[in-house]
């Protein structure tokens, strides 16, 4: 019986020291998927919010600053945005572009043909915990959102 | 039979050093689960609110008919919001200025309730929302809820504040501007 303990003896933690590890890429994984998430959601609404006001009119079609002060708005809401007041949204963490497209313009294509505002918004996240092989310890979300001018002549 | 009787009762001990763990990671699991529920619903539903209103601008003014208050506007805020608890849902309706996007050039604040002591339930205001000269097509605005969450469990956010147990407050915010 003795012997048979002994042998068994370290069983246990070796078993663990096994598991630990998963366990632990585990909760990273899933704390890492939820800040992903919740900055790729703020980021889509960041373009939405930007391209509301920027399908105004050819006059703000373009308006790179206003665009780039909306998103940052709308960013606040994620760490590494949230006490920064930028006005040109050019760099990392966050880029805001806004261009005219449809007829005459660079781009010429719009999803019917017609005058539109299209707005992209590139943002980094911070640094999180990486899982080696499976996921980066930083994320880049782009989204581009397109509207309609509503005063194509203004 | 000797070895039987020596391991009697270690199962139970097992349980006791592992259950009081577990219960702790199933209330925590619960607990977020509720979190991300009134955290999500209240994002929709203050987006939701905010479409309402951009579609009820200087447009629904007379000889249209179509005005809101805020008290129509907590109406859907309420109707859209389902889970979280109105009383404790703070309301910020501001109007923005279009220049610079951020100054705020009028606000009413009240909770999502129809109390009258003190007398700052959003369902008792009948304050016409946008005010005339801010709700002109154009004109921006900003929605904003907190709702003061009580969780068992404490959170940590990476860079933006140090660790808090307890209550929470879970913002909920949009900027949008008058269609019509």
């Amino acid at each position: 019986m003795n012997k048979r303990r002994k042998r068994q003896r370290g069983g246990s933690a070796l078993e663990m020291a096994l598991l630990l590890p998963w366990y632990f890429f585990l909760f990273v994984g899933t704390f890492d998927w939820g800040f992903y998430a919740h900055a790729l959601i703020s980021t889509e609404s960041a373009a939405r919010t930007a391209v509301l006001y920027t399908s105004q009119s050819t006059a703000t079609a373009s308006d790179q600053t206003d665009a780039c002060v909306l998103a940052n708005e709308e960013m606040r809401i994620v760490p590494n945005i949230s006490n920064t007041d930028a006005t040109t949204c050019n760099a990392s963490p966050l880029v805001v572009t806004a261009t005219e497209i449809g007829p005459g313009q660079t781009i010429t294509a719009t999803p019917d043909g017609l005058p539109a505002s299209q707005v992209t918004v590139t943002y980094t996240t911070l640094s999180l915990i990486p899982i080696p092989f499976v996921l980066t310890n930083k994320a880049t979300f782009y989204r581009v959102a397109v509207m309609r001018l509503r005063c194509p002549t203004c | 039979m000797d070895r039987r009787k020596r391991r009697r009762g270690s199962a139970l001990v097992e349980f006791t050093f592992t259950g009081v763990p577990l219960i702790f990671v199933w209330l925590s699991t619960v607990q977020i689960a509720l979190g991300m529920w009134h955290y999500h619903t209240m994002q929709y539903a203050v987006k939701a609110t905010g479409s309402y209103l951009s579609m009820h601008g200087s447009d629904c003014a007379s000889p249209n008919t179509c005005s809101v208050t805020i008290a129509n506007l907590a109406a859907v805020m309420k109707y859209k919001s389902i889970g979280v608890p109105p009383s404790a849902l703070q309301m910020t309706f501001n109007a923005v200025s279009s220049a610079d996007h951020k100054t705020v050039t009028s606000t009413v604040t009240c909770l999502l309730t129809n109390a009258t002591t003190p007398a700052n339930g959003c369902d008792q205001n009948a304050t016409a929302w946008l005010p005339a000269g801010s709700n002109t097509p154009g004109s921006e605005f900003e929605i904003q809820a907190l709702f003061q969450w009580n969780a068992a469990i404490g959170m940590y956010a990476p860079g933006s504040s140090p660790v808090k147990f307890g209550s929470f407050l879970l913002p909920a915010y949009t900027h949008q501007m008058v269609l019509f």
